[in-house]
């Protein structure tokens, strides 16, 4: 870091210009502005703005070969020296590019989706706060200010997966009726919206203390200067032998933003909310804030080891604590890919099995760059590089495609008007937006020469390098996930619907919903077509990443047996999808209604490993005990006030006036008695 | 000090002057209101320059000597007469016994001067008798049938107390040597004699201010009489009492432990015993007779601090404290039992609602009765500011039951504030205008003596 900061402006509007976006919007909605235009364009525009500034700014810290750091000396809360720093470097500058322009391809594709809502202002607004957010949390060069990202976006996530909040039966998630272990697993919009937010701040209330703890011992909130001051506070809290529960507490947030096991249920649910929000925050951007924290302080806390590597005792108490971590979380995300990829298996919603894949793919990020990290001991900076790549590139080519997914999606269940799919089929007439299905579909399965088999590739081998199990779990994952992809591809577009619906007019999407979907679509194979040049910019990304500053020349594909076997897993599963669908011609519902251990093994997966009902009866059905319980002391403590103490009260103060009969004899034989009673009482005292 | 003694003998003689002008026919009940206010006011000046003498006074000989504390008591009983006197007017006048009443208020004024400041046995039996039966004869005057059972209840429950009065007395000449012209009162020896003098003692003045276990009358008195009468007896001839009792107390029994905790329990039984049988009791008069046993129950622990200090301050902040809390007290009880005369004794009929029909009168009730509860920056506040701060540093736990007790009377002076607030059953009330002055004027002097009353401070310390 050179010591001269950039000017504040025009960087700061990279996250600055949504927020004023969103700020017109509110104003509009306040001078009751009617136009739908207005908010949309407004909206459209602000992250036009922030799009370019991103850009401009990328190809900066690119071309110059330094990271740009604007606002670093403008205090804003000067006793806590918190500054309104913004702050590209290789990896936020990428992460805000990626950010901004799939941002503004869902905004332009909303701006028709949501014609004519009935929340069309309140949409905009929410949305374009989210993109100021989620842009501030990228590249805030300060915790404080990135928790402020994160809670906006957290707030706005909250509010448009319950945009629909009047609960309407359509905008549900989940068979309406069906139930686990006595638990509802239907879901209505507002109830989907108050999940997100309470599972979420689980996480975040780590995040927080984390936040608070790291402040304590390194003294900073700023991340250049934690990342510069790594070895020592690392060295102090590992002293204290609590560096891993630390950073696992640190990284709660991270995990629960990014739905990773046992914090990935809110994510599923969270696909009541429009289409749109569904691709932009659940699928593309919000969800990758976790995985980005994490990119974030890998290296800072990777290359804050290797830094203690002089003094052997000290490197190997902190490295064995922070092996500890990472294990913590390839494991965390190891168990997710697996899980939330057999959860999609037999899902019949179409949103809901993107989710699922959505949450399960994060997965494979988390367990990129923890695998890095277990290799503290004997690795070195390459080691690093590889890791945080190989999560970079994976979140890339995820948003990608899975954002192409989600806005085909948005089309079909339009087209169906159901969000099941087995109510879907034959859509391949349309035959713009089949393609672009099977574009993405193909990435997220992994083929070649898409952008998803590449970074998925270095995902695997960053994982075999570390563990072998964890590797396998990872090959493995990668057969369920082309399993469950094809087989929505070839029931949607190649097979008519199980049940008589499906009959309506199936037509292409107009011209500003179509073109984002198949760019992005199509971008998804470039992306893997142009993966040598890929591979350069995320070797350039490295190099210019806080905390690696070290360029390292990165293999386009390393081709071992493990991209064989992992091309074979998935050939072998696409295969096998392909026979069951046409050649034996399974009718799976008609296989389901049998029962035996295949609707037993059904609907284990489908209810979601009963891990809803397990939280459920624990938390949510404890908590409401408790609630019970103390509601009693509550109602004992109420008839105290209101009925034992009042009727105490009249009681009394009815039978002392009671004594008060209005006769003179009686109260000149009470004055009387009363006299000789205090004679005895002061003849007593008295001597 | 000349001044003061012909001011209260002026008061006596109009005293003495209203009889024979009501002999002159029933078109001089003008002139008799004219010769009462005269009466009263020159009282009032009276106790106003004791006050800002700065010094104590003494009068004959020594036999009547009043302090800043004394005078303070005058004051309060000055601003009850005139309190009265601006509610009943005339109405009096209609009574059978027309123009006793403000005779007899202003010899009970005049009975006052002597009974607060007495100094010497005789003067105290002389001034207490003077009192008592001026006091007996006020409650019957109105000439109803409740006044009237009042009355005699009140006589001959009186009568006991006046001859226990007599065995104490003499239990002081018995310790004096028979010396009957000592100005100061003598500290009694330890006998059981003294024992049962002490107990008399206890029983009549306990009878007077009304503590625990000889208040057995005061429900019935206060209670039923007409309140106008009642105004008299439990702001101004009261107020004689309580400067008396504390006076012979801090004389005879200072440093006393168990003196102080006979006090103090008493204290403690008195107060929770008043503020309990007022609770739900929906009669304003009845609520204001036992919110005055109540009342004297703080005076009482203050009183007990009195006894037990051997601090010069705090004993002066107690004393401080039982002044103030004896002017709020006048002050505010003398309007309250005029207006139930008026208006009626049911808030939850009678005064019901009555903000609608007369809102000065409402708020001024209001207020009073906030001042009794001691809501800040009422007068009465400060007075049981000043008593619970020596409390405190007495005991705790006669605190936390004063303190406790205080929160029990909200309960029901809250009660009759939402009543008397609430929406109007029928025809909203309203007072005449007599009463409405004196329940406004009453407001008046606790809001303006709440806002200087931490000035008294400097009268005591």
């Amino acid at each position: 870091m050179s010591g001269a900061y950039d000017p504040l402006m025009p960087w700061t509007l990279a996250w600055l210009a949504p927020y004023i976006g969103a700020a017109v919007i509110a104003l509009g909605w306040l001078l009751k502005v009617r136009s739908e235009r207005f908010y949309g364009y407004t909206s459209v525009l602000s992250i036009l703005a922030s799009s370019l500034i991103s850009t401009y700014a990328a190809y900066t810290v690119f071309s110059r070969g330094r990271p740009l750091y604007s606002g670093g000396d403008v205090l804003w809360v000067p006793w806590l020296n918190i500054t309104l720093g913004t702050y590209f470097d290789g990896l936020s500058a990428l992460m805000s590019l990626a950010v901004s322009w799939i941002s503004l391809m869902i905004a332009v594709y909303s701006v028709k989706y949501m014609e004519g809502d009935w929340g069309y202002g309140r949409y905009f607004f929410f949305f374009t706060f989210f993109v100021g957010s989620m842009m501030l949390l990228v590249l805030a060069d300060n915790l404080v200010l990135m928790f402020i990202g994160w809670e906006g976006t957290g707030l706005c996530s909250y509010a448009l997966i319950g945009h629909w909040y009047t609960d309407e039966e359509d905008k549900w998630v989940g068979r309406p009726g069906r139930s686990a272990l006595g638990t509802p697993m239907f879901f209505e919009p507002s109830h989907s919206g108050v999940r997100a937010i309470l599972f979420t701040r689980v996480g975040d209330l780590g995040f927080i203390l984390g936040i608070a703890i790291l402040y304590v011992t390194a003294g900073t909130f700023n991340i250049v200067e934690l990342a510069g001051g790594a070895p020592a506070w690392m060295q102090t809290l590992a002293s204290k032998g609590v560096l891993t529960p630390l950073l696992v507490i640190f990284i709660l947030g991270a995990l629960a933003k990014s739905a990773q096991f046992p914090f990935h249920e809110w994510l599923v649910t969270a696909m009541t909310g429009p289409t749109p929000i569904s691709a932009l925050i659940h699928a593309a951007t919000m969800v990758k804030a976790g995985i980005y924290l994490f990119l974030r302080f890998t290296p800072i806390l990777f290359t804050g080891a290797l830094a203690l590597k002089a003094s052997p005792e000290i490197f190997s108490l902190v490295a064995s604590q922070l092996e500890q971590f990472f294990i913590v979380v390839a494991l965390s995300g190891a168990l997710t890919a697996f899980m939330l990829a057999t959860m999609a298996l037999v899902s019949d919603e179409l949103k809901l099995i993107l989710a699922y894949s959505t949450a399960s793919q994060i997965g494979y990020m988390f367990l990129a760059a923890a695998s890095a990290g277990i290799l503290v001991y004997s690795g070195t900076i390459e080691t690093l590089v590889e890791g945080v790549v190989a999560g970079f590139s994976h979140l890339v080519s995820h948003a990608v495609f899975k954002a192409a997914l989600f806005l085909i999606a948005g089309w079909l269940i339009h087209v169906a008007h159901s969000r099941f799919i087995d109510q879907m089929g034959g859509y391949s007439k349309i035959k713009l937006t089949a393609l672009a299905l099977w574009l993405s579909g193909l990435s997220l399965s992994g083929i070649p020469p898409f952008s998803g088999f590449f970074s998925k590739e270095a995902v695997i081998h960053t994982a075999l390098a570390a563990n072998t199990l964890l590797g396998l779990a990872a090959i493995v994952t990668a057969g369920l996930t082309a399993a469950y992809t094809v087989r929505v591809i070839v029931r949607v577009l190649h097979i008519p619907p199980y049940s008589g619906h499906g009959r309506h007019k199936v037509e292409e999407a107009p011209l500003t919903m179509l073109a984002p979907y198949l760019l992005l679509a199509l971008a998804s194979l470039a992306i893997g077509l142009l993966w040598p040049s890929m591979a350069g910019i995320y070797s350039r990304m490295g190099a210019l990443t806080l905390s690696i500053g070290e360029l390292v020349h990165l293999e386009a594909l390393a081709l071992s047996g493990s991209t064989a076997l992992t091309l074979l897993v998935i050939a072998a599963s696409i295969a096998a999808v392909l026979l069951l669908y046409f050649t034996f011609k399974v009718n799976f519902p008609a296989l389901l209604s049998r029962g035996g251990l295949y609707a037993a093994l059904h609907d284990f997966l489908y209810d979601r490993w009963y891990i809803n009902p397990l939280i459920y009866l624990g938390f949510v059905n404890g908590g409401d005990r408790v609630t019970r319980r103390v509601e009693e002391v509550d109602n004992g403590i109420d008839a105290l006030y209101h009925s034992v103490i009042p009727s105490t009260g009249s009681l009394s103060a009815w039978s002392l006036r009671a004594l008060h009969r209005g006769r003179t004899d009686y109260y000149l034989a009470l004055y009387i008695l009363s006299a000789l009673v205090m004679l005895f009482l002061v003849l007593a005292l008295m001597r | 000090m000349l001044l003061v003694e012909i001011l209260v003998y002026a008061a006596l003689a109009a005293s003495l002057i209203i009889p024979l002008l009501a002999s002159m026919g029933r078109e001089m009940s003008r002139a008799i209101l004219v010769v009462s206010w005269a009466g009263v006011l020159s009282f009032t000046l009276a106790s106003l320059t004791l006050l800002f003498a700065g010094k104590p006074v003494e009068f004959y000989s020594g036999l009547v000597s009043h302090d800043s504390f004394t005078a303070l008591i005058l004051v309060g009983a000055s601003l009850s007469a005139i309190l009265v006197l601006a509610a009943v007017s005339l109405d009096a006048y209609r009574w059978p016994s027309h123009p006793a009443f403000y005779s007899l208020t202003l010899l009970i004024l005049f009975g006052v001067f002597y009974l607060a400041g007495a100094r010497n046995i005789l003067m105290v039996a002389a001034s207490w008798l003077l009192v008592s039966v001026a006091s007996y004869v006020t409650i019957a005057l109105p000439g109803d049938r409740d006044s009237r059972f009042a009355a005699l209840r009140y006589v001959y429950v009186g009568a006991a107390a006046t001859l226990l009065i007599a065995l104490w007395l003499s239990a002081h000449v018995y310790a004096g040597g028979g010396d009957l012209s000592s100005t100061y009162f003598t500290v009694l020896p330890r006998e059981p004699l003294v024992s049962l003098a002490l107990t008399a003692a206890l029983a009549a003045f306990g009878f007077k201010l009304g503590i625990f276990p000889f208040h057995w009358w005061l429900p019935s008195v206060y209670g039923r009489a007409d309140g106008r009468p009642v105004a008299v007896v439990a702001g101004i001839a009261k107020l004689g009492f309580i400067g008396l009792t504390v006076r012979l107390l801090v004389e005879s029994f200072s440093g006393s432990y168990e003196a102080a905790l006979i006090l103090a329990v008493l204290s403690a039984l008195t107060m929770t015993y008043g503020n309990v049988a007022a609770l739900t009791t929906t009669d304003l008069q009845r609520l204001l007779a036992y919110s005055s046993i109540a009342h004297v129950g703080y005076m009482l622990a203050a009183m007990a601090v009195a006894l037990s200090a051997l601090d010069g301050q705090l004993l002066k902040l107690a004393l401080a404290g039982i002044a103030l809390q004896s002017i709020a007290y006048t002050t505010a009880k003398t309007p309250l039992f005029s207006i139930v005369a008026d208006a009626g004794r049911d808030f939850e009929r009678e005064l019901k609602g009555l903000l609608a029909g007369d809102r000065a009168a409402s708020i001024s009730i209001a207020i009073l009765l906030a001042s009794l509860l001691g809501i800040p920056p009422l007068l009465g506040f400060w007075g049981k500011l000043y008593m619970f701060i020596p409390i405190a540093k007495y005991s705790l736990i006669l605190l936390a039951i004063a303190l406790a007790n205080s929160g029990v009377s909200s309960a029901y002076y809250i009660r009759a504030l939402r009543n008397i607030t609430a929406s109007p059953g029928e025809a909203p009330g309203r007072l005449h205008d007599t009463y409405r002055l004196s329940v406004i004027l009453g407001a008046f002097i606790t809001i303006v003596l709440g806002l200087i009353a931490p000035l008294a401070l400097i009268l005591f310390l």
